[in-house]
């Protein structure tokens, strides 16, 4: 195997580290994600999988322990490198309300694009090139409060794959659809993960959803209880 | 009656009737006649004073000297706090002494027209109460037995306030009875009484002047002047018309 | 990007607009207030000033040396036409008047009240200050036989005079002696220049010569400027070539309207404080709220590349439509309201008793200065920045896993 993509090592994060009700949420995780790969991490409710995410996401800070992603020591990034890195490399799709409200779906969808500075007309056509892929192509000018869930997560992948980025963290990105909704998202990131060769990391409690996964990382009580690759 | 006794008479009424035909003076004798039998080559007085407001009762004495209608010295003798008191007026012009304070004022204009020693005179009315017979065109509006009533009009530009002014003249001593101030409406201001004429020497003198306002304002108001004694036409010492007079006749 | 943030920012407005409209509505309607007070208390300032310059002192006087302490006819200006020839040469005057001066008495059948006979050419106080503006009642002229005579109007009332009737003016003239001189009252002014209308009587100059025998030489001479904002300068000059006159400009003769001018403007100061606190709550409130309406919203952004300084500018720019909508709203009815009252002025003659004890016109034309606006821009902009620094600190401290977090 190559030097991993993405890699952890060590890592510990305690909430609250100095109050008598300190939580040990993440501790001593070690794991090595290849390039490419369509990863989950599953476990129960408070196992520590959105910490996780969130860390290596940089979002939060890790009390103890590194996380490097592709050469790039995300916990010793400043927080201005760290917004560019999400700019720039990491797409995330949280479990709800991951929409602009008051933009439409095209223009949630260019959103990062526009923030990495690209010009317009590619913005434009990588837009709805995404948006062909997750078939949400009739729903570009409507905002979210008029599309249902499933279409709404699928405006937020579109979102966070359109910059190019290499590492996409969903949390639990079905978890608020329907079965059928969940089962074509699921498909469609699947797709995209071949096609477009992005590593995706997502964390879920469906199984029918783990399943979906070539790499499974089991939690339990922050630390990791099963490392499998699937077939 | 005797008819020679008859004819005396008749003939003495002619004559009487003839001389005063032949007095009847014009209007503007009248006036000028007026004028002088109330001042005189000199007059030296003893005067009282009374004021009365709505506030009380104010009584003063005093002494003046004067020489035709342009000179007068005035000192004041009573009551003790305005007693040294001295005025003097030459034409136009009119100073005062108080002996108090030891300063002598020119009097300005503008107190001029302001009451005289809080009466219903003003300061003016003694600077140039004598220039009626300049200031106004006389005319004779009637007459009976005892009195010439006269209509007093200004002249066209002449400074005077009054509007008009009516004055009843006594035949006998060609002293005005009453005066009556008007505005120019019309109406009644004041009234000039002069009462109580007495002989003096070869003259006769009113010897109790009373002016009544007669606006609302001044309901009540009543000033009077009394004659105590009078000496007409003798000498006055010219002293008594300079600056220093004011003081030094104070006492 | 930018563009988008822009969106963003205005779209968020719209999404709240009765909240927004309500505090854009508040700084209007402040403004609004600000400007229309600022404008008429200072035109009811300035008409103060310029009617006591106009019917009297000037915006400078030339007076003899002494006579202000000791006014009478021994201290005149001896040479006027002289002066008159070196005001003439100065191009940034505009006009002067001589008047004569002589207290007195002035008198009726009824009443006598002391006053100030001031001895005029009407036709010359008329190109100088517009004097015939001031009239009342009557005609502004003396008469063929130039025995009319103009009348305070407070100096009228207290005499019971009218317009026909005969006053009789007392006075010494020139030798100390008293004079008199009978005059009916032609017209009754009313300048608000208190001193005057409480005590003066204009007579013709002429008469006022013949009456105090003053053949030549006047009490004073006053003179209007073209540009107001000069006067320091030009008394400056004058009094330098004329030493042994007394030159005063009209803040010296009037200190007290000077200070009445400083005190307004410290008022209208007040009123803009209180025009940038009401704004500068409105905004915050509005702003505080949805900012902590969206920390989600935030969360998310940030979370997907955004840097703080963009959102941050963001609100700003939030912040920034409402202060500038709510200041071309306030500054457009403001600046309407102030051009139909400097046309059209204020009336406030239901109130005419209590402007006329301050010497105040019942009509009231407002001022416009460029400074207005400055002012209220300058209130609204601080009120803008100001009301979003305690926002802004908020989101600083919301992290945005937490802010995603919270459901």
């Amino acid at each position: 195997m190559d030097s991993s993509f993405l890699e952890t090592r060590q890592l510990c994060k305690i909430f609250a580290p100095h109050q008598a009700a300190a939580v040990q949420a993440l501790a001593d995780i070690d794991l090595a994600i290849h390039r490419g790969e369509f990863a989950v991490l599953s476990g129960p409710s408070g196992s520590g999988k959105t910490t996780l995410l969130n860390i290596i996401g940089g979002l939060d800070g890790a009390s103890s322990g590194t996380v490097i992603l592709d050469g790039i020591t995300v916990t010793e990034l400043a927080e201005k490198e760290l917004s560019r890195l999400r700019r720039d490399h990491i797409g995330f799709v949280f479990q709800a309300y991951n929409l602009i409200p008051v933009l439409t779906a095209r223009e949630n969808i260019e959103y990062v694009m526009r923030l990495q500075g690209r010009s317009h007309e590619e913005c434009r056509r990588r837009g709805e090139e995404v948006a062909a892929k997750l078939d949400i192509g009739a729903l570009l000018d409507k905002l979210p409060n008029q599309l249902s869930g499933g279409q709404q997560q699928r405006v937020a992948v579109a979102r966070a794959v359109a910059g190019k980025p290499k590492l996409i963290l969903a949390d639990e990105p079905t978890a608020n659809l329907d079965s059928k909704s969940a089962a074509n998202l699921m498909d469609m990131m699947q797709q995209l993960n071949e096609d477009e060769g992005i590593t995706i990391v997502f964390s879920s409690h469906d199984p029918q959803v783990i399943s979906k996964a070539k790499h499974s990382i089991v939690l339990r009580d922050g630390k990791v209880a099963a490392n499998e690759h699937l077939a | 009656m005797t008819h020679l006794k008859r004819l005396t008479a008749a003939i003495f009424c002619l004559l009487w009737t003839a001389s005063t035909a032949v007095a009847t003076p014009s209007v503007d004798d009248i006036v000028k006649r007026v004028e002088a039998n109330l001042s005189g080559e000199t007059a030296f007085m003893r005067l009282t004073m009374v004021v009365r407001t709505k506030r009380g009762k104010r009584t003063m004495k005093m002494e003046s000297w004067a020489k035709g209608r342009d000179r007068s010295f005035i000192r004041i003798t009573y009551p003790g706090k305005d007693s040294g008191i001295t005025f003097l007026k030459i034409d136009n012009a009119m100073w005062q002494y108080v002996p108090r304070i030891e300063k002598t004022i020119k009097i300005p204009a503008s107190m001029m027209l302001q009451s005289w020693m809080g009466s219903d005179f003003t300061n003016d009315d003694l600077v140039r109460e004598s220039s009626i017979s300049e200031d106004y065109h006389a005319a004779l509006a009637g007459e009976n037995e005892t009195e010439y009533l006269l209509d007093l009009h200004p002249r066209e530009e002449a400074p005077v306030v009054w509007g008009r002014i009516r004055m009843h003249v006594s035949k006998e001593y060609l002293l005005p009875a009453r005066v009556s101030y008007y505005d120019e409406e019309g109406r009644l201001v004041r009234v000039l009484d002069y009462l109580e004429v007495k002989p003096f020497g070869e003259r006769h003198y009113p010897t109790r002047w009373r002016m009544l306002p007669q606006s609302l304002d001044r309901e009540g108001h009543l000033t009077e002047v009394i004659i105590e004694h009078a000496v007409f036409d003798a000498e006055i010492d010219e002293a008594y018309f300079t600056k220093r007079a004011l003081k030094r006749f104070s006492q | 990007m930018s563009r988008v943030l822009l969106r963003i920012a205005l779209a968020s407005l719209g999404r709240r607009r009765s909240r927004s409209l309500l505090v854009v509505i508040m700084i209007v309607m402040s403004l609004w207030g600000l400007l229309a007070m600022e404008g008429l208390y200072d035109g009811m300032t300035e008409q103060v000033i310029d009617n006591a310059i106009r019917s009297d002192s000037g915006d400078i006087s030339i007076f003899a040396d002494g006579y202000r302490s000791d006014p009478g006819l021994h201290r005149l200006i001896a040479n006027p036409a002289e002066i008159a020839a070196v005001l003439d040469a100065d191009r940034r005057i505009k006009s002067h008047v001589q008047r004569l001066r002589q207290d007195g008495l002035i008198a009726t059948a009824h009443y006598a009240r002391n006053g100030a006979i001031l001895g005029v050419d009407l036709a010359a106080e008329e190109r100088h200050g517009q004097l015939a503006a001031y009239l009342h009642k009557g005609v502004y002229d003396f008469g063929e036989k130039r025995r009319g005579a103009l009348v305070g109007s407070r100096l009228a009332a207290k005499m019971k005079v009218k317009v026909g009737d005969k006053i009789v003016l007392s006075a010494q003239n020139r030798d100390n002696e008293v004079t008199a001189l009978a005059l009916r009252i032609t017209g009754i002014l009313k300048t608000n220049n208190m001193a005057l209308d409480d005590s003066a009587v204009f007579i013709d100059l002429a008469k006022a010569r013949e009456m105090l025998m003053v053949a030549e030489g006047v009490s004073r001479i006053s003179i209007l400027l073209h540009d107001r904002r000069q006067v320091d300068a030009v008394r400056q000059v004058l009094q330098a070539e004329l030493p042994e006159r007394e030159v005063r400009g009209w803040d010296q003769l009037y200190p007290a309207l000077m200070q009445g001018r400083e005190m307004m403007a410290v008022f209208n100061l007040i009123t803009s404080l209180l025009v940038f606190c009401v704004a500068a709550l409105g905004i915050f409130g509005v702003v505080l709220v949805s900012v902590l309406e969206r920390l989600r919203e935030f969360g998310i952004m940030l979370a997907i590349g955004t840097t703080f300084a963009e959102i941050r500018a963001m609100v700003f720019v939030e912040s920034f439509v409402l202060g500038l909508s709510g200041y071309l709203g306030g500054a457009l009815l403001g600046g309407l309201t102030l051009l139909y009252f400097s046309r059209y002025g204020l009336d406030l003659s239901m109130f005419s008793a209590g402007l006329d004890a301050f010497g105040m016109d019942a009509v009231t034309y407002a001022l416009i200065r460029p400074g207005y606006f400055l002012t209220a821009l300058a209130a609204v902009s601080g009120a803008t920045l100001i009301s979003v620094l305690l926002p802004l600190r908020v989101l600083r401290k919301a992290r945005p896993i937490e802010a995603i977090n919270r459901i």
